[in-house]
């Protein structure tokens, strides 16, 4: 379980989370959206234990803000919003660095059966720094699975914090990413993930988490969180939401949208 | 965002395309690292003025020589030469490992010790001591003994470098051109106050300072090896556990975090072994340059930059390349000989300038 409330994170002056409750059980897919600089990668940051805060963030049942680096590294992997990479390393290499022993029980971690959920089997012998932003995004997401290959160990939930995963991916690695997440899910891990896209928060999301100006605006499930009058507020933008005939789930088209 | 290399070496490329596993290839060129290390050892016993062979010496030295190596030989071998050839073996090896740490550490392919002006803060802590042992320093110099040297040489590398990180990284990233700039400053900075020094120097202190410019083994002892392993050994032992958080920094330093490691305590640990590994070297032989950064960059070409396989292959490629280029000190202008830091340069500098060739965009950051 992944627990945290009453957030407040300041960077330099500016006081950029404040008062953030926020709830991932083990089993479901939480996403955070909300506008470019609302604070979505801080509060991942914060709950990765990479910047300290105010306010109580449990892993587990564990203080994210107490716990060492190795701890946290057994319990969730982190895929970064963007990475570098300093030296020329093969995608296996760069995979194999989230299977290591020592890091974590990685269990069972497989470099070519992470490269096959991320669609890019084959791919071991290519140099990372060649590969397209898509396919290093896919590339560093392989590395984050193996690091927490069983969704589950000891009994307790690992977790999947997964900073816009798709963000450079064509439609159909996004929904094959988003499966891979869901799939985590299902067999009992937990994921957080920051999204930009609503209608796949739509689609996959559990629970929904609405940042504005580094405060969470609305919280609950997708249908609930996504409605007119919260996408207007949040994104200042005059979006109308729908809803699919055949479910019922949401979806949001821009095309008449003003701004 | 290159913040290095971007291409593959052709070598490389044909070896591991098709599963990515270059583990095998870096075991056998350590293996025969570890041959070339043992065969050139013993060709720069053999070679000097006095002639003998690389042969004669093994099976001497092995307890097999049955009298055939002369006492003038066998005094020249073991008392001259084998100190000589020891502390070329241990100071290559620190400064490749040096290079190869330093340049993970700053996540940079350009940073080593020599151009980043660590070896000038070493240089200058040794030569403080040196001048002031007999003054303000003396109680430090009667408690360190022999030792004193190489401490104090550890002492300015690590504040060089301490200084060199904190001017030149914010929030995780180092800008290349921040820090080679703030590394000719620094380098400049300790050369002014090494100038002064040696005003202050009397006539026999004038002559142990004088082979800092350039670097050289000449005048190797036992007691200079006893001097620089306490603090190279060390750090020769420690390689195998900073590998992993090598790797892991190439990701960068969140995502090192991420994967376990902790970050901040590994980067001391790192910033200690450049600053005794680089002093300790500088406080026997002086600055010998460009080792740093041509073995390690050579290696990466041939084997990639997993820092299981790279440490220790810079260890071994350093020493061979450092009793190499002492080998061509002490032949090019027998019988006297040159520095071996005129050697390093010579060959070290066009390389560095060929990387920076190939790399231009390197610089644009
Ligand atoms: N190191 C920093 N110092 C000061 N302010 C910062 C720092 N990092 C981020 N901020 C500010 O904090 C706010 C939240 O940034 P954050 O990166 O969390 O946004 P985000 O929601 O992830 O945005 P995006 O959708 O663009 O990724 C922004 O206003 C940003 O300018
Ligand atoms: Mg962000």
């Amino acid at each position: 379980m992944l627990n945290a409330q009453n957030i407040e994170v300041s960077l330099g002056k500016t006081r950029v989370l404040q008062g953030i409750d926020l709830a991932a059980p083990p089993g479901k897919l939480v996403t955070v959206i909300g506008p470019n600089g609302s604070g979505k990668t801080t509060l991942m940051r914060a709950l990765s234990g990479d910047i300290s805060y105010s306010g109580r963030a449990e892993l587990n049942g564990i203080d994210i803000a107490r716990t060492r680096p190795w701890e946290l590294a057994a319990m969730r992997g982190v895929l970064p919003q963007s990475s570098s990479l300093s030296f020329p390393f093969t995608v296996r290499e760069i995979v194999q660095l989230g299977t290591r022993e020592g890091v974590a029980d990685t269990g069972r971690a497989n470099v070519a059966e992470a490269l096959e959920r991320v669609d890019l089997s084959g791919f071991e012998g290519r140099m990372y720094q060649e590969l397209s932003g898509g396919e290093q995004q896919r590339v560093q997401l392989a590395r984050v699975l193996c690091q927490v290959w069983e969704p589950v160990l000891d009994g307790k939930a690992r977790y999947l914090f997964l900073d816009e995963p798709v963000s450079s991916l064509d439609i159909r690695h996004q929904l094959q990413i988003m499966n891979v997440a869901r799939d985590f899910a299902l067999q009992g891990g937990g994921v957080l993930a920051i999204l930009h896209d609503l209608n796949l928060t739509a689609m996959y999301a559990d629970r929904v988490v609405l940042l504005k100006d580094g405060r969470v605006h609305a919280e609950g499930a997708p249908g609930a969180v996504l409605t007119d009058d919260n996408l207007r507020a949040v994104y200042e933008c005059d979006l109308s939401v729908s809803r699919v005939p055949a479910d019922g789930s949401v979806f949001v088209l821009p095309h008449g949208a003003s701004v | 965002m290159a913040m290095s290399f971007t291409e593959a070496p052709a070598a490389a490329r044909t070896y591991h395309r098709h599963d990515g596993d270059r583990s095998a290839l870096a075991r056998a060129v350590l293996a025969a690292l570890v041959a070339v290390l043992v065969m050139t050892f013993f060709f720069s016993l053999a070679s000097g003025a006095s002639d003998t062979s690389a042969w004669q010496v093994f099976r001497e030295t092995v307890g097999l020589g049955g009298g055939a190596l002369d006492l003038t030989d066998r005094v020249i071998v073991f008392e001259i030469r084998l100190p000589r050839a020891v502390l070329g073996v241990l100071i290559g090896a620190a400064l490749a490992v040096s290079g190869a740490t330093m340049q993970g550490v700053f996540r940079n392919p350009l940073a080593d010790p020599g151009l980043v002006g660590v070896s000038a803060g070493a240089g200058l802590g040794a030569v403080s001591f040196i001048v002031l042992q007999a003054g303000v320093l003396a109680p430090v110099a009667s408690l360190f003994g022999i030792y004193g040297i190489p401490f104090a040489a550890f002492s300015g590398g690590l504040v060089s470098t301490l200084m060199l990180y904190r001017i030149s990284t914010r929030h995780g990233r180092t800008s290349v051109a921040t820090m080679l700039l703030a590394g000719i400053a620094l380098g400049a900075l300790a050369g002014a106050f090494t100038g002064v020094l040696v005003f202050w120097a009397d006539d026999t202190q004038l002559r142990d300072l004088t082979f800092w410019g350039l670097g050289s083994l000449a005048g190797a002892t036992w007691t200079k090896s006893l001097m620089a392993a306490p603090l190279i050994l060390p750090v020769l032992i420690a390689m195998p556990f900073m590998a992993r958080s090598l790797n892991a920094l190439a990701l960068g330093e969140a995502s090192a975090r991420h994967l376990g490691i902790d970050v901040q305590r590994f980067k001391n640990l790192a910033v200690i072994s450049v600053a005794a590994a680089t002093g300790a070297s500088v406080a026997v032989s002086g600055g010998i340059g460009f080792v740093g950064i041509v073995v390690p960059h050579l290696l990466r070409l041939a084997i990639g930059p997993d820092h299981r396989f790279l440490l220790p292959a810079s260890a071994l490629l350093g020493a061979v390349l450092l009793l190499f280029a002492d080998a061509i000190a002490r032949q090019i202008v027998a019988p006297a000989e040159l520095p071996i830091g005129i050697i390093t340069a010579a060959a070290g500098a066009p390389f560095f300038l060929w990387i920076l060739l190939r790399k231009r965009g390197l610089l644009d950051l």
